[in-house]
């Protein structure tokens, strides 16, 4: 390790003691972001080891922030062991679960996964200099390729991530304003919510009940419109299993 | 709105009339419904944040009649709606559309309660219920602009 990483570790190891010392009492979800937020280094460390393997770094800093949550919740103060020393195996087995569950879920041609990265960068360009959410065929005619391929590629970034999220229990929700309440039980909604990252619940809550488009909460959050579609296909799979979850509990 | 929906769903508005798929109940089939909606909607000239939004009402339709239907076989079809037919800058729309053999539907059920949420996020309205023994849902997305 570093010199000046261990110096931090230590500091933050002996901040964390208490902090870990009070949640494992209250159990406080603003006590556990405060700490996930404390001992974030440790995601980002455990995510740039993994970076040259394809994959954006914000994707391997969220699955690792999931992998910090988890360790948070697990960690076992009669151990003995510092918070960060338990937490980066837990950390890193998150990052190799998510390289190992990273398959693709369907059958995808082999020219729609080559495909995939241009188009996408291809339709984040044009989005970018058109200042609108661009056609099928203008993506086609930048990369001189047929309206078919660039659908199919498209549609592969759906195959693509259907499995990057854990749906076990992330953060804490603050309460959901709007739209939801008028069709959904609000103690549900919450339930359901709580599920997901911050992340992926600002851009449902953004796309859902603020209608705002997808390339415009790609703007808003500093992303591509293609990554905002693939959390929310993502986002959806995980509520929507929740719920199937639920009512096989209820029922049951 | 959901009158509307009705009634921009009407066949035949496109102009060459809807496309139709009739799938097995798997969800593997959502990817091949997805396809066949997003390159209708290619051909209309949305843009990729129109037609993510229908994969994604094509997709909750799909999943909705799976999981709540019978097991029968469940009828989609894709139109397009006539300018002036449906709210929106042009008037334009997407309609998807799907049917399925139902004795009963809960429509209270949370996970049709979830479906419905998401479409009345992405589209422009959403009808979901049942039309002589089958449970049907419709669900229109507006386009920015017609082709």
């Amino acid at each position: 390790m570093h010199e000046r990483d261990a110096d931090r570790a230590h500091e933050d190891d002996v901040w964390l003691a208490g902090a870990l010392s009070r949640f494992s009492r209250d159990r406080d979800p603003a006590l556990r972001d405060e700490i996930v937020e404390r001992a974030n280094w440790l995601a980002v460390r455990a995510a740039r080891r993994f970076v040259d393997r394809g994959e954006p770094f914000d994707d391997l800093l969220q699955v690792a922030r999931l992998g910090l949550l988890k360790a948070v919740d697990r960690f076992d103060l009669s151990l003995g062991v510092p918070f960060g020393a338990y937490a980066t195996p837990t950390v890193m087995g998150e990052l190799r679960r998510y390289f190992r569950d990273h398959t693709w879920s369907v059958h995808v041609s082999r020219r729609a996964k080559d495909l995939r990265p241009m188009v996408n960068a291809a339709s984040d360009k044009l989005a970018g200099e058109l200042g609108r959410s661009p056609k099928v065929a203008e993506i086609a005619a930048v990369l001189d390729l047929g309206e078919d391929a660039v659908l199919e590629a498209l549609e592969a970034n759906n195959a693509y991530r259907a499995h990057v999220l854990d749906p076990a229990g992330t953060g804490h929700t603050p309460p959901v304003d709007g739209g939801f309440e008028d069709v959904l039980d609000r103690d549900l909604v919450q339930h359901l919510l709580d599920r997901l990252p911050a992340r992926e619940r600002t851009i449902l809550v953004l796309r859902f009940f603020e209608g705002m488009t997808q390339s415009q909460i790609a703007e808003r959050i500093g992303t591509s419109q293609v990554h905002v579609g693939r959390l929310i296909t993502s986002s959806l799979a995980v509520l929507r299993a929740h719920l199937s979850a639920a009512s096989r509990d209820t029922s049951g | 709105m959901a009158e509307a929906a009705l009634q921009s769903a009407e066949p035949g508005v496109a102009p060459n009339g809807p496309v139709q798929l009739c799938v097995p109940p798997e969800p593997s089939m959502s990817r091949v419904a997805r396809l066949a909606a997003s390159g209708l909607a290619s051909l209309a000239g949305c843009t990729v944040d129109e037609i993510e939004d229908i994969k994604i009402a094509v997709s909750e339709v799909l999943i909705a009649l799976i999981e709540h239907g019978e097991g029968g076989r469940i009828d989609l079809e894709f139109d397009l709606a006539r300018p002036g037919t449906v709210a929106g800058p042009h008037g334009a729309a997407f309609v998807v559309r799907g049917r399925s053999p139902v004795t009963s539907f809960a429509l209270d059920h949370p996970d049709l309660l979830l479906c419905r949420t998401v479409l009345e996020g992405v589209c422009t309205s959403a009808e979901i219920g049942t039309v002589e023994g089958h449970a049907q849902i419709v669900a229109v997305v507006a386009m920015a602009e017609p082709n």
